[in-house]
């Protein structure tokens, strides 16, 4: 079968399947008795598996050493949520409805225990519950024996107990996406950091620099043009 | 200059005994014949074995090339056959050995010498001109290579998940490849 058109070749269409590993040994085995015979069709496998390697190698240097999470897809779903669908949906899930109830009532209490303090004055209520931080105290209000050395910036802030339930509140609010989105793949600096020919002098200049100070904070947002795997995945999810 | 010369002068020259060509030859092919080795192997240590006896049988032939066809054809000619060879043996091997896993699972974790050139400008250029090759390709296609490649997902897998006939899905991962070889043709040699 020897067809200068391959596309016209009937194994052309086994090829993938065949370097994915996924043909039948029988069909593996017809393919192969045909690639000693022809040339083509082993030029054409030849290429196939040059640009595979490429993307292969590729995704093994540049992705595989950052730890990336694994892309969950449920094969029970037959549909693909888009990125927007796979956030709404991490909004809806129940857990997140308490999360957030948590974290109102825990500002809220905060603020409640602050005026109460404000207005008593109580000295016990200020060593039960110091005021944190988010509640804007005027410094000369801190207890009146406090000794003279002791920092009259603000109230003291070591031992509040309002603000960890805060702290723990908006932290869960800020993981609640992260499992679900795409990750966003930061550019390994030893990928980036040459000046490449052909592309746009400006952005080699700025690749240069990097590597005079490979320091990921060097990284200036708006000259990486890099891509991300997000980027990869941003507009496959609706189809 | 060596770099300048077709393949099939480099050829010439390795049959005079000019001891750099075949060298050259080498360079410009190693990363091909080792991907085509990958693609019919499956497995980056076979593949590296395989390359280097493709390779060594190359030089041991060159007097018979006669160049009615091109070197990449003829390299590409005994790459897979010393794959099927390969596949032959480890096929022998295995019928032999058939309770025989150990050494099998541990050859998985050798270190591939096509791994580590991540601190080279050439493979830096490499990674950044395949990185705009996949980010260029249509949207359908994309999808099917990140499916295949980032998320290891089989034919099956990706026709179910997209609901999408397993020969169309099939089809678009064979132009995909196509249409990244055509864009990565344009790089120099050594690169592509
Ligand atoms: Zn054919």
């Amino acid at each position: 079968m020897k067809n200068a058109n391959i596309s016209e070749c009937k194994f052309s269409a086994d090829m993938v399947s065949y370097m994915y590993g996924e043909l039948s040994e029988s069909e593996g085995s017809a393919l192969e008795l045909h690639l000693v015979d022809c040339a083509e069709c082993v030029d054409e496998f030849a290429a196939v598996s040059s640009a595979r390697y490429e993307v292969y190698d590729w995704k093994h240097i540049e992705f595989d050493p950052l730890e990336t999470p694994r892309f969950e897809v449920s094969y029970d779903d037959a549909v693909v949520p888009s990125w927007s669908d796979k956030l709404r949906a991490v909004f809806a899930q129940s857990w997140a409805v308490p999360a957030f109830s948590f974290a109102a009532l825990a500002i809220v209490s905060v603020l409640v225990i602050g005026l109460a303090w404000m207005r008593s004055g109580d000295e016990e209520i200020i060593a039960e519950n110091p005021p944190s931080q988010t509640v804007a105290v005027p410094a000369k209000d801190v207890v009146k024996d406090e000794p003279e050395s002791l920092p009259t910036v603000g109230p003291r802030i070591e031992v509040t107990d309002q603000k960890p339930i805060v702290a723990t509140a908006a932290k869960t609010k800020a993981s609640l996406p992260k499992p679900h989105v795409a990750p966003k793949i930061r550019e390994v600096p030893a990928t980036t950091a040459v000046s490449v020919k052909g592309l746009d002098p400006k952005q080699a200049t700025a690749k240069n620099e990097v590597k005079a100070a490979p320091t990921l904070n060097a990284f200036d947002d708006e000259e990486d043009t890099s891509l991300r795997l997000a980027e990869l995945f941003e507009d496959l999810g609706t189809r | 200059m060596l770099k300048e010369l077709t393949d099939e002068k480099l050829v010439e020259l390795a049959v005079s005994k000019d001891p750099d060509a075949f060298g050259e030859i080498m360079k410009r092919w190693e990363r091909k014949i080792f991907a085509l080795c990958f693609g019919m192997l499956g497995r980056e240590d076979d593949a590296r074995d395989a390359a280097q006896e493709t390779f060594i049988a190359a030089f041991r032939n060159i007097s018979n090339f006669r160049g009615e066809a091109k070197v990449s054809s003829w390299l590409h000619r005994i790459a897979v056959n010393q794959c099927l060879t390969t596949k032959r043996r480890a096929k022998t091997r295995s019928e032999e050995f058939l309770d025989d896993d150990g050494g099998e699972s541990e050859r998985v974790f050798v270190t591939p010498a096509h791994r580590s050139p991540a601190n080279t400008t050439e493979a830096t250029e490499r990674l950044i001109i395949v990185r705009q090759a996949v980010s260029s390709l249509p949207v359908d296609l994309r999808q099917v290579i990140v499916m295949k490649e980032f998320e290891e997902m089989t034919f099956q897998e990706i026709s179910e998940t997209l609901e999408l006939p397993l020969s169309t899905v099939k089809s678009r991962v064979y132009t995909a490849l196509r249409q990244l070889r055509m864009k990565l043709e344009r790089l120099p040699m050594e690169i592509g």
